[in-house]
């Protein structure tokens, strides 16, 4: 259980590459392992970047700039562009979506926080915690 | 067994959970038993960070439909990031796990997330690249372990140096023991 929990649920990885490739290409389960690993350190490699460049800052927490940065420090500057735009859009949604909670709060309507605004979707692949 | 769940699990993931969550879903979720809800409802319930999930049935349809459409991974479309792939949750373990930072803001983690998506998409489609090359069928440990060994043999220039360690390049069980034998021969 602990072993699948410090990589990315198998699944997920699965599903994404079916999704990237061909219909007629075919992925060997030590393959799709091995891009699971694979991501994981990704995950690990960019992390590390931005937690040292906090660190050097005095800062204690690593944001979606520190994130951006790493990327393009990196050399994974493909990453950063898309990234950056990402990071663009849910800043964006998120205001949206606190100004939408204010103006709720404001009128004294007891809504529930599942407003359907801005950055309300989320579509989460597969088994995620599938740490059976 | 584990592993015979997870297909299950596969063919209709979150939109049980989202279901749930909506409430007056017309949606059938299919024959599916309780106990994969009870799965997706525990996911749901377990990552509070998730964003809010859309309650609307239509909008359920079009994410069902959505999901099933080839995602572009240019970081331009409006549904493409209001999508994530992985659950933040994991996400954050990982980035936590090997690093000293104590704090991590959720849209660092959100572009982990996306940013990771970006990777697989790119490392298969150029491991699959790998394998048509090699005229295969299947793509293959080797072509994942080529493209972080000589970056040259595939068409893009992406760094994946970094990889090294995960994907080495496979040796025999006999030549790895000598050298080892070597190594510590040398050592002693």
């Amino acid at each position: 259980m602990a072993d699948e929990d410090r990589l990315l649920p198998i699944a997920n990885v699965g599903r994404l590459m079916k999704q990237i490739l061909p219909s007629n290409a075919k992925i060997s389960k030590e393959a799709k392992q091995t891009v699971q690993e694979c991501a994981t350190e990704f995950i690990s490699f960019v992390t590390c970047e931005a937690s040292d460049k906090c660190h050097r800052e005095n800062r204690k927490t690593v944001n979606g700039d520190d994130i951006w940065w790493a990327l393009s420090t990196l050399g994974l500057d493909n990453y950063a562009d898309a990234v950056g735009r990402y990071l663009h859009k849910y800043r964006e949604a998120e205001r949206e979506r606190a100004e939408n909670n204010k103006s709720s709060n404001d009128s004294g309507n007891e809504r529930e926080p599942n407003i359907t605004s801005g950055y309300s979707r989320v579509l989460e692949k597969g088994s995620s915690s599938s740490a059976r | 067994m584990v592993s015979s769940k997870k297909p299950n699990q596969e063919k209709k993931p979150k939109s049980d959970g989202v279901n749930k969550a909506g409430g007056g879903n017309t949606r059938s979720s299919g024959s599916k038993p309780k106990k994969k809800n009870t799965n997706v409802q525990a996911i749901v319930k377990k990552e509070p960070e998730v964003h809010e999930i859309s309650e609307s049935s239509s909008s359920d349809s079009v994410e069902e439909t959505r999901r099933d459409e080839p995602m572009k991974s240019n970081g331009g479309g409006v549904e493409d990031a209001k999508m994530i792939r992985f659950p933040m949750n994991r996400i954050r373990r990982i980035m936590r796990s090997d690093n000293s930072a104590p704090q991590i803001m959720q849209d660092a983690v959100f572009l982990v997330n996306k940013a990771t998506e970006l990777f697989i998409e790119r490392f298969s489609g150029e491991a699959y690249e790998s394998s048509v090359q090699d005229k295969k069928k299947f793509i293959h440990y080797k072509h994942l372990c080529k493209l972080s060994i000589d970056p040259s043999v595939v068409s893009n220039s992406e760094r994946y140096e970094f990889l090294a360690d995960c994907v080495p390049e496979k040796v025999k069980a006999e030549v790895a023991l000598e050298e080892w034998e070597k190594s510590m021969t040398d050592a002693g």
